[in-house]
């Protein structure tokens, strides 16, 4: 049996399971929301997993951290509960190691963003010029219109560095927290979502810089990326301990080469899942149901 | 984009169904209620924060 582990309000998951019923494939949620709380037993360290009275009988697991529960609701135990469940599926694939997980190396590991950066360039992709600063002054004095700021861990969108910097008082000359000063690069960007050895390729059709500020832009499937480019974003996602992975690209603005922006380790797909016929979630689940 | 302010949709609660889990197995399968996918939840959220932080 499958198990399919996340938040309740996780459109992820849900799809997986309705698509898996579908097919016909064994498979059980363990959805955790507001209006749900599983009782769950799991013995360590034998590793048997009891939910709501029901010994299950587990071949393959897919865990998501749910970040959807602290969107709808911030307090700060919402996100603690959501961590708690994922920590303790975590274990259960841990104390399970012949269990078929997906992106078992990686479960539980938090991606730095600038190590990933620099190891991205190590392998041989280009990546963008970039600086780590909080230095506001030195910013403010030197150019800033082909520049572009994001915050290291998420929590903001993309901004051109100016709008960036017009959102700290004028008076400091250093930010509270560092962030990424980056090159602007031009677009559409490239969604490519990885999934065991299969690739889907994305153009997402925005003049906005950051594609999260248009939710409806539409993505259209286009062709792959080369395999100049493909072979070290796989290695890539086999060093962060990934079969599921969605890298996002731009491109250089002179030469048109692609720049890699970032590898998501969790990502959200289920645009691009509509955009393909659900072809994402058929491959996630051939990975898991092999 | 998930709407802070709407009530969660009203739950679909699948039917317990068979599917074997072996050939000639008639091994009943249970799913948890699965709701329905909201169509504005396509897209990771928009976040509000500021890029170089608060305080």
């Amino acid at each position: 049996m499958l198990l399919i582990a996340g938040g309740a309000r996780d459109p992820h998951v849900r799809r997986a399971l309705r698509r898996a019923e579908a097919r016909g494939i064994p498979a059980r949620g363990l959805l955790v929301g507001p209006e749900d709380h599983p009782r769950l037993r799991l013995s360590v360290p034998e590793g048997r997993l009891v939910v709501d009275d029901e010994p299950l009988d587990v071949g393959a697991l897919w865990v998501r951290h749910d970040v959807f529960a602290a969107l709808a609701d911030p307090r700060a135990a919402v996100a603690q509960r959501a961590l708690d469940w994922y920590e303790a599926l975590v274990g259960y694939a841990a104390l399970n190691p012949r269990l078929r997980a997906l992106n078992r190396d990686g479960l539980g590991r938090r991606v730095n963003k600038i190590a990933a950066l620099g190891l991205a360039a190590s392998l041989g992709l280009r990546v963008p010029r970039t600086l780590v600063t909080s230095d506001l002054a030195a910013l403010r004095a030197g150019p800033v219109a082909d520049a572009v700021a994001k915050p290291l861990r998420g929590g903001a969108l993309c901004l051109p560095l100016a709008e960036a910097l017009a959102e700290q008082d004028p008076r400091r000359a250093a930010a509270p927290s560092p962030a990424f000063v980056q090159e602007r690069l031009a677009g559409p960007e490239l969604r490519v979502t990885l999934v065991g050895e299969r690739v889907f390729s994305f153009a997402i059709e925005t003049e906005a810089l950051d594609h999260r500020a248009e939710p409806d832009a539409p993505a259209r499937r286009v062709a792959d990326p080369p395999p100049a480019v493909l072979g070290p974003l796989f290695a890539l996602a086999r060093a962060l301990g990934v079969e599921l992975s969605a890298a996002d690209f731009k491109r250089d603005p002179e030469s048109g080469e692609l720049v890699l922006l970032e590898l998501n380790t969790q990502p959200m797909f289920t645009a691009y899942d509509t955009a393909c016929g659900g072809a994402i979630v058929d491959a996630i689940l051939d990975l898991l149901a092999r | 984009m998930i709407d802070k302010n709407k009530a969660p949709k009203e739950r679909k609660e699948y039917k317990t169904m068979a599917i074997p889990e072996e050939p000639g197995d008639d091994a009943e399968y249970k799913t948890m209620a699965i709701p329905e996918e909201p169509a504005d939840a396509e897209k990771a959220p928009k976040k509000a924060g500021k890029v170089f932080g608060e305080g």
